[in-house]
């Protein structure tokens, strides 16, 4: 079972001003793209991962029904998180991660929240039999 | 109104000794309220009350004691005993679980807590004039007994204020549950939602059902107390099955199958996969407290497994286990050897029923693995399992089954748990994988060719981690080891398994090393 089809009209391509937040080896044969979240409600996302964990970066761990995320529908399970809102999140521990996906969610000011986000990571088969 | 003879004989025995050492002083500000009920004989602590309480009855949980305040609120201000008993009707209309948690999760987390929750309970059990308030306070002591004991202080009294009241039908259970968990150890969770209901219904004994893989299914006695390992060895020993060894209860939840912990109490363990169920999904607030699930028996751990050893392991277990990995292709398997197996399967399916051999091209699915569906024509196919089904003519049902495991028996990968995962830690691996998890270790297994790449031993792996995306393992020591890092929806599954396994060997190695020379 694959993840669910993307809604591809609301990711927009990275443009070059954007890319040189990163290092060139940061992104390297990545598919980085850039996604709007319109602050309402909560976000419903989790993540889990880290510098200082065995993946070595930030993953989506999990997107709840119905929340921000979830209705936006551009990110998935497995998606790795480069950046929120300028902040880049490539060398962060799972706390620190956290910490600024709250942080930017709940000031105010901003209505959209941006995520640089790589894709696709589609994590594979969840039928499993013993 | 006369009272009647038994009513004369045992005096019902009441916390009021109990109260002078262990119970504060009524709260100063009510004691014209006191003074005033007092007249109507309800001045005491330790007899029932309408009144909700304000501060705890036990003087010790006012001693400055390292406890959350909120704790302490949560079973005063909150009065959930009362709520639970209809004494202290609540604007919101709470469920008996909501309610029943209220009460438990606190005290079950603080032990301090507990004698409080006795002590409550008892209080409005005394003089309660109230038959529906009586009968709903003996449904929460029946509960309460069930959870955790009165500590030794309160012990006693709590004995002689049940056993003063045996004409209470829940009287002799809660007597003997407080006996039982003395033994057997407290509850880590509060009462399941089945517990509740099935004591709201004033049934002390709860049936489940218990579901197999070749769809069958059969119910069980599960008690308050039950342990996951006492149910298998029930469910093992109705089936006639030689050993549980290597079975495992699982309980089935929306998309997730969750392999339970033998050691742990069944409604504690079900508690724990309904709720992380529930905290996966915060979105659906509504289906939280009726949350659909399916307890299921099957084989974990396939150690030890010869088909034709145990006839009724093979028929109910292992062939309707091994059959559905069989049809996903994850074996290596000739064309040859699937025209004898798809034989097999009609004959266990079908018995002697020919009718459906025309319809095989319809139905090859269920009898050819899926990677092999293409490499013949559908007529093809037909003509050569005709042949091969025509051979087993004078097998019974049983027996071809068993005849399908003896097969399957002799490959590398018989009795594995598959995971098609993607790998970028071996450069000279694919990047998608097959991970099979058996007896010899684990495999990493070609998608394609289905060749066995690389079998790592338990003994090789040391160290492995998950999470809700990847699943990690080293393999050899850190300095000179392999990573092995996949992405994984089921991390937490092979991460069980592994665990599972090498704790399943070790006992073995153990019990090796303590036999005498």
């Amino acid at each position: 079972v694959h993840s669910p089809p993307r809604s591809k009209h609301k990711m927009e391509m990275i443009n070059h001003h954007i890319f040189s937040q990163f290092t060139p080896d940061q992104i390297i044969d990545k598919d980085v793209r850039l996604l709007r979240i319109k602050k309402e409600g909560s976000l419903d996302l989790a993540v889990e991962g880290g510098i200082d964990s065995p993946i070595g970066k930030i993953v989506v761990s999990a997107i709840y029904e119905d929340g921000a995320a979830d209705k936006h529908g551009g990110i998935v399970k497995g998606d790795e998180i480069l950046a929120v809102n300028g902040k880049i999140l490539i060398d962060s521990k799972l706390a620190e991660a956290q910490a600024t996906l709250a942080k930017a969610w709940n000031m105010g000011g901003v209505s959209n929240l941006e995520y640089y986000i790589i894709l696709p990571t589609e994590l594979i088969s969840e039928l499993f039999l013993f | 109104e006369e009272p009647d003879e038994e009513d004369m004989k045992v005096k019902p025995y009441t916390l009021e000794e109990f109260s002078y050492e262990h119970f504060r002083t009524p709260e100063k500000e009510s004691i014209s309220k006191a003074v005033l009920q007092k007249s109507r004989g309800h001045s005491q602590l330790w007899a029932h009350s309408k009144e909700p309480l304000k501060q705890p009855l036990l003087k010790r949980m006012k001693l400055p004691i390292c406890l959350p305040k909120f704790l302490l609120f949560s079973l005063t201000a909150h009065s959930p005993i009362m709520k639970f008993m209809g004494d202290y009707p609540s604007k919101q209309a709470h469920s008996s679980v909501e309610v029943t948690d209220q009460i438990f999760v606190p005290a079950i987390q603080e032990e301090v807590l507990r004698d409080e929750i006795y002590c409550q309970i008892m209080k409005q059990l005394t003089e309660n004039r109230n038959r529906y308030s009586e009968t709903k306070g003996w449904q929460l002591l029946w509960l309460c007994t069930g959870l955790f004991p009165p500590s030794k202080s309160l012990l006693k009294h709590a004995q002689k204020f049940i056993e003063t009241r045996q004409k209470e039908t829940l009287a002799p259970g809660c007597r003997r549950r407080i006996q039982t968990v003395m033994r057997s150890g407290c509850r880590k969770w509060a009462p399941h939602p089945v517990e509740v209901e099935a004591i709201l219904q004033n049934n002390t004994k709860i049936s489940h059902k218990i579901c197999f893989p070749n769809e069958t299914e059969l119910t069980f006695d599960v008690g308050t107390n039950t342990k996951i390992q006492t149910l298998c060895q029930n469910i093992a020993s109705k089936l006639q099955l030689h050993s549980w060894e290597g079975f495992s209860l699982f309980v089935k939840i929306a998309d997730k199958v969750i392999s339970q912990n033998e050691a742990d109490y069944f409604f504690d363990s079900l508690r724990q996969v309904t709720d992380w169920n529930k905290r996966n999904r915060p979105g659906k607030d509504g289906a939280a407290l009726s949350v659909a699930y399916e307890v299921y028996f099957m084989r974990k751990l396939w150690l030890n497994v010869t088909p034709g050893k145990d006839l009724k392991a093979d028929t109910i277990f292992h062939y309707h286990q091994e059959l559905p990995k069989y049809l996903r292709g994850y074996h290596k398997c000739s064309k040859d050897e699937a025209v004898q197996l798809a034989g097999l399967i009609y004959k266990a399916r079908f018995n002697n029923d020919r009718t459906q051999l025309a319809a095989i091209p319809k139905i090859l699915k269920e009898l050819v693995p899926d990677n092999l569906l293409r490499a013949v024509a559908p007529d093809e196919w037909k003509k050569s399992i005709i042949a091969a089904y025509s051979k087993h003519e004078g097998k019974t049902v049983d027996e071809a089954k068993i005849a399908f495991l003896k097969m399957i028996h002799r490959w590398p990968t018989f009795g594995s748990a598959f995971f098609e995962v993607k790998q970028a830690s071996e450069p000279n691996f694919p990047e998608i994988v097959l991970i099979a998890i058996n007896k010899q270790g684990v495999s990493l297994i070609h998608q394609k060719t289905k060749d066995i790449l690389v079998v790592y031993p338990f003994n090789k792996i040391s160290n492995w981690s998950s999470g809700s995306t990847y699943f990690h393992m080293t393999i050899g020591n850190l300095v000179r080891g392999n990573r092995l890092l996949c992405e994984t929806s089921l991390g937490y599954k092979m991460d069980d398994l592994l665990t599972s396994y090498v704790r399943l060997l070790m006992n073995a190695v153990n019990k090796q090393k303590n036999l005498p020379a």
